[in-house]
């Protein structure tokens, strides 16, 4: 061979060339963070599976699915999960009715109608809507919704379903309307310019061409909302009470599967008491639930076609 | 001392190069035409293994360099990268300096020098020196794209690898910038040897010493390049160059 | 009426521009979904501006006296709410200094190192990125059973900071990792064939290029689990704190939970301090929002 390359030995072997070390070095620490976080998440799926492992050997899964009534601690214990079943879907349901037409109409008039200041005004404010803390709405919730809900139906109850699925709405509608803003900006331009270069109305445009095409994202905001809503802590430990009974008037109080979590925990629990089985129970199906329902809307939003479906 | 026996590379199920064997002989320029996707680009890629950051990549065969097995299980591939330069079809400057362009290899390879000299002496190889000596720390993405691509073999001159592996270098640009790099192709010669991947026919015969033909993943024809496209062995090499199909 | 165009022409019109020129009819452009996107958006302003009034004027009442003019007890002041103020910030540093890089050091890893098209690595990367939807107050059952019970950690600012740095754990993986999954494979492709070690393509190419997107995710999932009370009233955060914990191993106190406990409270003086407290929370928030909202141009304007 040539002088030029025999002056520089050979070392494609082995693994001692410059950087190498710091390499080998940078692949553990990374590896140690991702076993960290592996270890994390698998720390709170077990204490969760232990937990309610040990509920079920002493409550039979019948009577926690299928029973109506929720008295763990009683004389005689029942485990009807029904009732914070219950409960938890009343004020998710009614927190998206209030929810998805406030967000997703926010998000049409954030992208189709808005101009240029108030537009960017009314993003600020769902902006900040989005970023205030949950127990800052439930102090809403206690002290302002609950005292005008009074003033309008004087026999509501101090803590009631009613006041709680309003601010949990409120809450979770910054969320609807931000991804379902995204949904509408991913549909491509061309629908809406071509939809009105037939001399249909904005409105018509939005609702006949461009909102089916985003239906996916739309799906999955709202869906994604709804999992924030099942999860929601501190809005209904603080305002809709501490009853759990199958309730059906949105006055009185109820007790939903986060808040029996929050306020049985809020006592002192030992882990290897009948009360910690009971709470890791119902934790694990609220686990199972909201983790469900995340990656079913994450899914959604994955398999959204990028202008490629079109009407 | 550059060469391939029974190379073949797939993604997933598709085969993308088939049983290639060629010998690059040293301080040559080989160059490789064929059809687009005829495994141009996987050939070059697979001599300093590049491939395998594909997903679903995997070869099989062996490309040797002075006898050693570039995919022997003790070779380091970043060591091969350093000794078998690679200079990719669209430019790709780091959003950088030309300076820190540059210097991003040397400084890799644990380069103790003057980082100034080498480069000085490796923008002055690609014919970049006299454009940006005013300002080394212009960003790089200012440049022309022809620039752009000088900028990108001047950067893999600095690692001094021994050999240079060039896909369809001019593709995206003018005839200009094509006849520089061209030129300065033609006087590396003198000091590396060369792979350069074409769908240009005008420039292999006009640069290179070998010709490979590859169709479908396969080798067609390798020959010397007067052979080649005067009086090609192979039917289809002979169409492919006479332009009587495709 | 003025006349129709055609006829103050002086030159033949064709009907089709004769149709043309008759005016537009207002009557069919109604827009029904103007004035209800409006009205949403109206909704939007008036419950942010109503949510800052409902706490303005509970602390502007307290601190403005009772009847006879002398201010309630306890008020909104320093006194009350300081120590809250000072757990808050000790569980946001503790919340970056353990979320941020062992989130990003496990995004580098599924991205960069091992194979990311890899079934087991994307499998495993979905299943963290779905405990992002998770409840916090799951995370506190499990910190209470694990750093309380198990690691004799107490009620400690410590034992709530490692509660939350894992609540923020799975955001900050997904954010970085979508950060550093759009950093072009070009800039990859051409460092390596440099033969730059991966390590070298990750500290110089892929982490400048990706910092802005990786600092604004991980500032919004420390500012997020910052405003966090369920999971650290699980823990058993105190909310009666006398004086301001200056190290980990002190009482839990936050801003969050000090809301919580004295919102519950029937007596008026106790939602006025929850309300102050309150304010003084959503200040720190939007201050670390601000930071991170400077760290992201700052880092941005390193690179182009």
């Amino acid at each position: 061979m040539v002088a030029r390359t025999v002056t520089r030995p050979l070392f494609l072997e082995g693994t001692g060339g410059p950087g190498a070390r710091a390499d080998r070095v940078a692949r553990r620490v990374f590896l140690a963070c991702a076993a960290l976080t592996g270890g994390t998440a698998a720390v709170v799926l077990g204490v969760l599976a232990v937990g309610a492992a040990q509920f079920f050997a002493e409550a039979p899964a019948g009577g926690f699915f299928a029973g109506t009534t929720w008295a763990p601690f009683a004389e005689e214990p029942r485990f009807g999960v029904w009732p914070l079943v219950a409960a938890t879907s009343r004020i998710t349901i009614g927190a998206i009715l209030v929810a998805a037409p406030l967000g997703l109409l926010s998000a049409v008039y954030l992208q189709h109608y808005a101009g240029r200041r108030t537009g960017a005004v009314v993003a600020a404010a769902v902006a900040a809507l989005a970023s205030v803390p949950t127990v800052v709405f439930g102090y809403v919730a206690l002290n302002a919704a609950t005292p005008l809900l009074r003033l309008v139906w004087p026999g509501a109850e101090a803590f009631n379903g009613a006041s709680a699925t309003l601010v949990v709405g409120l809450m979770i509608a910054p969320t609807v309307a931000f991804l379902g803003r995204e949904a509408l900006a991913a549909v491509p331009p061309a629908y809406f310019h071509a939809g009105m270069a037939l001399g249909a109305s904005r409105g018509r445009v939005v609702a006949l061409v461009v909102a089916p095409a985003a239906a996916r994202g739309i799906a999955a905001a709202v869906l994604l909302a709804m999992a924030r809503a099942v999860g929601e802590t501190m809005i209904v430990t603080m305002a809709a009470g501490s009853h759990a009974g199958l309730a059906w008037s949105p006055l009185e109080g109820v007790r939903t599967l986060t808040a029996f979590v929050a306020q049985t925990s809020l006592g002192d629990i030992a882990p290897d008491g009948p009360d910690f089985r009971a709470v890791a129970a119902v934790a694990a199906l609220l686990f199972v639930v909201t983790y469900a329902m995340h990656a079913a809307g994450r899914a959604l939003l994955a398999r959204r076609p990028a202008g490629s479906a079109h009407p | 001392m550059l060469s391939a026996d029974r190379l073949s590379v797939r993604f997933g199920s598709k085969t993308a190069l088939a049983d290639v064997s060629l010998d690059v002989p040293a301080q040559k320029i080989v160059s490789v035409i064929g059809r687009s996707a005829c495994g141009k680009t996987t050939l070059l890629r697979a001599f300093n293994r590049t491939n395998e950051m594909i997903a679903g990549a995997r070869t099989t065969g062996t490309a040797r360099f002075h006898g050693t097995d570039l995919y022997g299980r003790t070779v380091d591939p970043v060591e091969v990268r350093r000794r078998i330069g690679m200079i990719f079809q669209r430019a790709t400057p780091f959003p950088k300096s030309v300076f820190d362009n540059i210097a991003f290899g040397p400084r890799a390879g644990g380069f103790a020098g003057d980082l100034h000299e080498l480069a000085e002496e490796v923008l002055t190889s690609a014919g970049l020196w006299a454009d940006v000596a005013g300002d080394l720390d212009a960003p790089a993405l200012a440049l022309s794209a022809g620039q752009q691509q000088q900028l990108c073999i001047a950067r893999t001159l600095a690692v001094r690898p021994d050999v240079l592996l060039m896909d369809e270098p001019t593709a995206s640009l003018d005839p200009a910038a094509t006849a520089r790099i061209e030129s300065l192709v033609h006087s590396l010669k003198a000091t590396y040897t060369v792979v350069i991947a074409t769908h240009d026919l005008s420039q292999a015969a006009r640069l290179s010493d070998m010709t490979a033909f590859l169709d479908a993943g396969e080798l067609v024809e390798y020959s010397p390049t007067a052979t080649l496209f005067t009086n090609p062995r192979t039917r289809q090499a002979e169409e492919y160059v006479t332009g009587r199909t495709s | 009426m003025t006349p129709p165009v055609a006829e103050r022409s002086a030159y033949p019109v064709s009907p089709t521009i004769q149709a043309a020129a008759k005016p537009m009819l207002p009557g069919r452009r109604r827009d029904f979904l103007a004035g209800a996107s409006r009205l949403a958006a109206a909704t939007m302003l008036a419950a942010a501006a109503g949510l800052a009034g409902v706490l303005a004027r509970a602390v502007w009442q307290a601190n403005g006296g009772s009847a006879d003019g002398t201010p309630y007890a306890g008020g909104a002041g320093w006194e009350t709410i300081g120590p809250a103020v000072a757990g808050t910030l000790w569980l946001a540093l503790a919340t970056a200094a353990l979320a941020l890089p062992i989130g990003l050091g496990t995004a580098l890893y599924l991205e960069e190192y091992a194979r990311p098209k890899r079934r087991a690595v994307r499998a495993f990367q979905a299943a963290v990125a779905h405990l992002a939807g998770v409840p916090s107050v799951v995370y506190g059952v499990a910190g209470l059973v694990v750093l309380v019970h198990g690691l004799s950690a107490g009620r400690s600012i410590f034992a709530g900071g490692l509660a939350l740095a894992a609540l923020a754990l799975p955001t900050v993986v997904a954010t970085s990792a979508e950060a550093i999954r759009a950093v072009p494979d070009d800039l990859r492709t051409a460092a390596y064939g440099l033969g730059a070690t991966r390590w070298q393509v990750v500290r110089h190419q892929v982490l400048p290029a990706a910092a802005a997107p990786i600092a604004a995710g991980a500032c919004a999932a420390i500012t997020r689990t910052a405003g966090e009370a369920a999971p650290l009233l699980v823990l058993g955060a105190t909310s009666f704190a006398t004086f301001a914990p200056a190290g980990p191993g002190d009482p839990l106190v936050s801003l969050p939970t000090q809301v919580f406990a004295w919102a519950v409270r029937p007596q008026a003086e106790f939602a006025a301090q929850a309300a102050g407290a309150a304010i003084a929370l959503l200040a720190i928030l939007l201050g670390l929002n601000v930071a991170g909202l400077f760290l992201r141009r700052r880092l941005r304007k390193v690179l182009p």
